[in-house]
This record gives structure tokens, C-alpha cells and sequence, in this order.
């Protein structure tokens, strides 16, 4: 048996590796989404390209550190890599999730011989495409989405392949963003390199390579007894993105689990077919959301690597929504799609065999909000790419988190102050939603609301949301939550209008390269959280501290959690007693 | 069951996937017979989830739909 002590340093040295690269991405890109959003990842991966460690930053980004290493290595060869080279790629077909999030991987080699790979994944802010910021709703095939890069080197022997830098730049609206960004990418990877180095040196590259596959045994053996104290059976479970914003009807998601002894089969074989908008997952995602989720749930303290979901297999056909076939769209397959897998997996189905351990349904969308035009102040062109904060689910003995990013996302919000200093937006509220939370004997967490006001002549924006008209469930009798709203008032107008009505979009959550002009408002308003248990169980105390934080409201506190305070806002507990006592006789 | 090596051309942009699990099919992939079909797979980790869970599977609902005819 390997020395536990031995690999516990080493993992932590390769995440540590992992999380400088991180940091120096954060502290030298150019674009918001990575120096505030931190919307990437990084990994080291053993020279096979199988996953060795990963950063604890974008959980989504889990199936490209997984699956997209090897299969680079099966389309160019670990031959024709040498020092100083780097790949770049984000086809989604191919190993890639959506085509904003590119990877770039650097070989590494140790007295001359591959030992290794240093690589990140992060979202590009614009890459060409239909509309700004690259993630166009109306997007029909993945020609619409961007520029799609397979494989290629843009670095090689240290020195820039300037022929593919000039192709790629000049197919993006933003490419001195783009330029900056790359080359974060590249820098990180650079650290990366040198860390790793240091490591071999300290070791010795021997001893290193000999623990690296203990670590895996160690994940794998982890993760399987895990499994096996799980129930054996089959367990099945449905949910469904509402619309594709081109057709009025549901794309649903189906998946039977299989639980057998200390290994599990995820198979989403009857799940429907690829949606003509851009909902739809590549393989990678998929795999990303159904480990995320099982890791969720089982994972405990287990070392994130190859071997942590060897006992693990997922079937998931080409053709359906969640394994998108050329030349389907996809973009929001990442930011929509994965969402709802993790919920699916983690919530509907292993609350079935292990409910302690899950959580009612999250927002479950990115609030995707993409804008571009020229700065009225500086004359240059600009595009971001916006997600919002919503509520999480209720779990056991923790109420849902709010105003977060979807938990596969782990991202961060983009403040105020610096949504303002770099685009024509004024501010007016930017707050939670009290009332939003899915009640529960814990409840779901709060959405938030964002009201902003266009100061340019014109903006072009773009959205791709979900959860508008399927409200994100409760769990073991919790309650549903408050759904997303994206609504605009045009300069002069008093009225608050859905985009449908206000700019005749073929839907009000998912459309593209609408204009917007000076004065024009819009409010993103985003889902919370479900409930978790009945609402009717919830302490009378912890009521009362949600309603003094503003999170539910006085009436809300009586009508659906029984509660009534007085107007010093302590419990009534004669009161409360004879509210519940009702509730309980009227059902 | 065999190793099957494809060679496309380098200018050739298509994919393959697994037909089992729906993975990308590799340069070299596996590729098995079950009830006279050729099922291309990624490796025989493949054809084993394959043989132990989708095969019965399929088998089953088969019998549960032509017992309901």
C-alpha cells in the first residue's frame, strides 16, 4: 500500500501548482469574465494526458480536464509535441464544451523526456460569431457561434505561430481582449511549468511518476466504497430546459442510474433529441455535470483525478441533448444544460437512495446577458459577457446560498464599479429578492434583481436564460421557487415589458442582437432556490431572522410558514401553534 | 473484437463517436458483434458496460414491448 502521508503532499503540491497558474491567469488577463468572473480552470495531467490535478475554481470545466487532454494527444500525437510548444483548441466536438472556453495545453518534459502537460480552460469573452460576446440564442448550427479551432499549435518551441494568432484574431470583435487573454493563458501555463519542475527536482521524477498512479488507485478506491453504500437498483428521474427559443415545447432530459455494488452507469439514452437552439451539451459537458454531481454528493474529501471517476461510466448518446452531433449548436449547453444535469443527478435522482446528503434544485441558469458596441467615451468597441448570481437549493441543516453563480459555475459576479468604469450602464438596484426562496424546512436561496439603465446611443445585447416559465423544484415536500424574468422599459415608457412584446423575439428568455438604446432600461430578475423539506417544519426562530434580514416577508412568514410575530418581530408562539395546528388539519 | 485503426486524411474535419457510450472514437478504436450488428467502441471497457448493462437492457424492453402487443 502506498505511503498515505507521501501522497497527501503530493496531491496538494499538484493542486497548489494548479492554483498559482490560477492566480496568475486572474492577476494578468485583460477581460472582467477572468479577472473578476474567474470563468476557468486549470490542471497538470500525466503525459497519457489523464488528469493528475485540477484548481478548486469552475467545477464545469471538470470533463475537458478529464477527457480533453487525451483526446488532443489522439488527434496530434505526443510525438510532435516539444518544449516550449502550446496547443490551443475548442471544438466542441472534438473534447471541447462550448466554443468561448478554450484550452490550451503545454507539454512538460523532465531531463528531456514528456512527463506531462500544464493546461487551462477558460471562457473567452468574443469570439466571433452572430452576435457579441459570442453566445447567440438564434444560433441554428455551431458555425453561427464562433470561430471553431480543432487542435493547433499557437505556440511552437517557445516562439508564437503568428499565422494562426492572425486567423484567430481577426475573427473576434474584441481581438486586443482576446490578445491579452491568450496570453494570461499562456503565462499561467508558463508557471505551471516552472512549479512543476521544481516538484520533479525536489522528488525526483521517479518517485513522482510511481505516486501519481497510487493517487488515482487512492481516488478510485475512495469514490468506490462510497458507491457501494448506496442501495443497488436502478433509479430513474426526468427534468427539461423549456425551450430552445425557437420551438414553444420542452427538450427533456431522462437518466437511469444505475447503482451495482461499488460502481455506478449514468445512462441519459432516453433522453430526446438534439434541439434545433443552442441548448443542447457535447459529451464533455455532460460527463462534467454527472461526475460534478455524483462528486457532489459522494465525493467527500476525495482527491479530484482520473481515478476518481473510474467507477463511474456514462452513456450518453450521439444525437441527443445531451451529446450535441455536428453541426448543432451548443453554447448554452454549458451554462443551461449542466445545470440541470447536475440537479437532475444530484437531486431527483440520488435523493432516492441518499436524500441527507442532497439539495432542492438551484436557479439552474446562467442568466446568460451579452452586450457589445462602441464606448461613447473612449469610441472603441467593447462586448461582455454577464451571469448573474441566483438562489441554490435547500439541503439538510442549511439553508440555499444566495445571489451565487450555478454551482457548476463557481464563478464570481462582476461588481458595480467596475460594470460601470468599462461599459455604458448606470446602476439602479442591484438587490435580492425577498419572498424568492422555494420555502422548506430549509429554504432555497435568494435570486437577485439588477435594473440598469443603456448610456450609449446603442448597445446590442443578447440573452439566453432559462427557468422563465418551469419554476426550479423543492425536495422532500419543499416548496418551488420565484422563476427568472428578463424585462425592458424603453426611454420615455413607464411600462415593464417582456422582449416578445417589446422587440417581437421568438422568446423572451433566449434571443440575439437585440438594439437597445440611450435611456433604455432592462431588469434581469433571477431564480432562487427550492425548498428542502415542509416548509410547516422550519423553526419559528429561523423565520423570524429571515423576515429581519428581509429575505421573507411578514405576510409571507404567516401565509406560508405558519409563523406570526409579534411587532417587536419575535415569535408568537401561542400563534405560530394554532397556525400550524390549522395548516396541519386543513391538508 | 478487434483493434480497428482508421487513418483519415489530415485535411478530413468529421468525428466519430462511440456507439456505446458516445465518446469520441479515437484513431484506434474496438469494435465488437453483438447479435450480428459491428458496434464501434472506444476500447473494451466499452463493450463490457455494453454486454453487462445495455444489451440485457435493450433485451428486456424488447420482451416488455412485444408482451404488450
Amino acid at each position: 500500500m502506498a505511503d498515505q502521508v507521501w501522497l497527501k503532499i503530493l496531491h496538494s503540491q499538484f493542486v497548489n501548482v494548479c492554483e498559482e497558474m490560477a492566480y496568475a491567469m486572474m492577476r494578468t488577463a485583460y477581460s472582467p469574465i477572468f479577472s473578476e468572473g474567474l470563468d476557468f480552470s486549470t490542471m497538470v495531467l500525466d503525459a497519457e494526458g489523464s488528469l493528475v490535478a485540477m484548481a478548486n475554481m469552475n467545477p464545469s470545466m471538470l470533463g475537458q480536464s478529464l477527457f480533453a487532454g487525451r483526446w488532443v494527444i489522439d488527434e496530434l500525437g505526443a510525438d510532435g509535441l516539444q518544449p516550449g510548444d502550446v496547443v490551443i483548441h475548442n471544438d466542441p466536438y472534438r473534447g471541447g464544451s462550448h466554443m468561448p472556453e478554450h484550452l490550451l495545453l503545454a507539454p512538460f518534459f523532465h531531463e528531456g523526456e514528456l512527463a506531462g502537460f500544464v493546461g487551462n480552460v477558460a471562457h473567452v469573452a468574443e469570439i466571433g460569431g452572430m452576435a457579441p460576446g459570442s453566445f447567440a440564442s438564434n444560433a441554428t448550427d455551431i458555425y453561427q457561434e464562433g470561430l471553431r479551432l480543432p487542435p493547433v499549435k499557437i505556440m511552437l518551441a517557445g516562439e508564437p505561430v503568428r499565422d494562426v494568432w492572425r486567423i484567430v484574431l481577426a475573427n473576434h470583435r474584441t481581438p486586443e481582449s482576446s490578445w491579452g487573454d491568450f496570453n494570461a493563458m499562456i503565462g499561467s501555463l508558463n508557471v505551471g511549468l516552472r512549479r512543476l519542475a521544481e516538484l520533479y527536482d525536489e522528488h525526483g521524477a521517479e518517485r513522482v511518476a510511481a505516486g501519481i498512479p497510487d493517487l488515482y488507485d487512492y481516488s478510485e478506491t475512495w469514490i468506490r466504497r462510497e458507491i457501494a453504500q448506496l442501495a443497488d437498483g436502478v433509479y430513474s428521474a426526468e427534468d427539461c430546459q423549456e425551450d430552445d427559443g425557437f420551438d414553444e415545447r420542452p427538450y427533456f432530459i431522462r437518466v437511469d442510474v444505475t447503482v451495482d455494488g461499488s460502481r455506478m452507469l449514468v445512462d441519459y439514452t432516453r433522453s430526446d433529441e438534439q434541439a434545433v437552439g443552442p441548448i443542447n451539451s457535447p459529451y464533455l459537458v455532460t460527463a462534467s455535470a454527472t461526475y460534478s454531481a455524483i462528486l457532489f454528493v459522494i465525493g467527500g474529501e476525495a482527491p479530484i483525478n482520473a481515478g476518481a471517476v473510474r467507477a463511474i461510466d456514462i452513456v450518453a448518446p450521439a444525437g441527443t441533448i445531451v451529446n450535441v452531433r455536428h453541426p448543432g449548436p451548443c453554447v448554452g449547453g454549458q451554462t443551461e444544460l449542466q445545470p440541470r444535469l447536475i440537479d437532475l443527478v444530484q437531486g431527483l435522482v440520488l435523493s432516492q437512495v441518499t436524500p441527507e446528503r442532497t439539495a432542492a434544485a438551484c436557479g439552474g441558469t446562467g442568466c446568460n446577458f451579452l452586450f457589445g458596441g462602441f464606448h461613447p467615451r473612449t469610441g472603441t468597441y467593447y462586448t461582455h459577457y454577464n451571469f448573474e448570481g441566483i438562489g441554490w437549493g435547500g439541503r439538510l441543516g442549511s439553508d440555499g446560498n444566495n445571489a451565487v453563480c450555478v454551482p457548476n459555475g463557481n464563478c464570481q459576479n462582476t461588481p458595480v464599479e467596475v460594470f460601470e468604469t468599462r461599459f455604458p450602464w448606470l446602476h439602479s438596484e442591484y438587490r435580492l429578492n425577498p419572498d424568492g426562496g422555494g420555502p422548506g424546512r430549509t429554504r432555497g436561496g435568494l435570486g437577485i434583481t439588477r435594473v440598469m439603465t443603456v448610456e450609449a446611443e446603442q448597445i446590442t445585447c443578447s440573452a439566453l436564460f432559462d427557468r422563465a416559465r418551469r419554476s426550479p423544484w423543492g425536495l422532500l415536500g419543499g416548496g418551488e421557487a420565484e422563476r427568472s424574468r428578463l424585462l425592458v422599459r424603453l426611454a420615455g415608457g413607464e411600462e415593464w415589458l417582456p422582449f416578445s412584446e417589446a422587440f417581437g423575439t421568438a422568446s423572451d428568455s433566449k434571443f440575439s442582437n437585440v438594439r437597445l438604446h440611450r435611456g433604455d432600461q432592462i431588469m434581469l430578475r433571477t431564480p432562487s432556490g427550492g425548498g428542502y423539506g415542509p416548509a410547516a417544519e422550519r423553526p419559528p426562530e429561523a423565520v423570524a431572522a429571515d423576515v429581519r434580514e428581509g429575505f421573507v416577508s411578514h405576510d409571507s412568514a404567516r401565509a406560508v410558514y405558519g409563523v406570526a410575530l409579534r411587532d417587536d418581530g419575535s415569535v408568537d408562539v401561542e400563534r405560530t401553534a394554532k397556525l400550524r395546528e390549522d395548516a396541519e388539519g386543513a391538508t | 473484437m478487434s483493434w480497428v485503426v482508421r487513418e483519415p486524411s489530415w485535411h478530413q474535419t468529421q468525428v466519430a463517436y462511440c456507439e456505446v457510450t458516445g465518446q469520441l472514437l479515437p484513431p484506434r478504436y474496438w469494435r465488437f458483434e453483438d447479435e450480428g450488428r459491428v458496434i464501434a467502441a472506444r476500447d473494451p471497457h466499452c463493450e463490457e458496460v455494453y454486454r453487462r448493462y445495455l444489451s440485457p437492457a435493450a433485451k428486456r424492453e424488447r420482451a416488455r414491448q412485444s408482451d404488450g402487443d
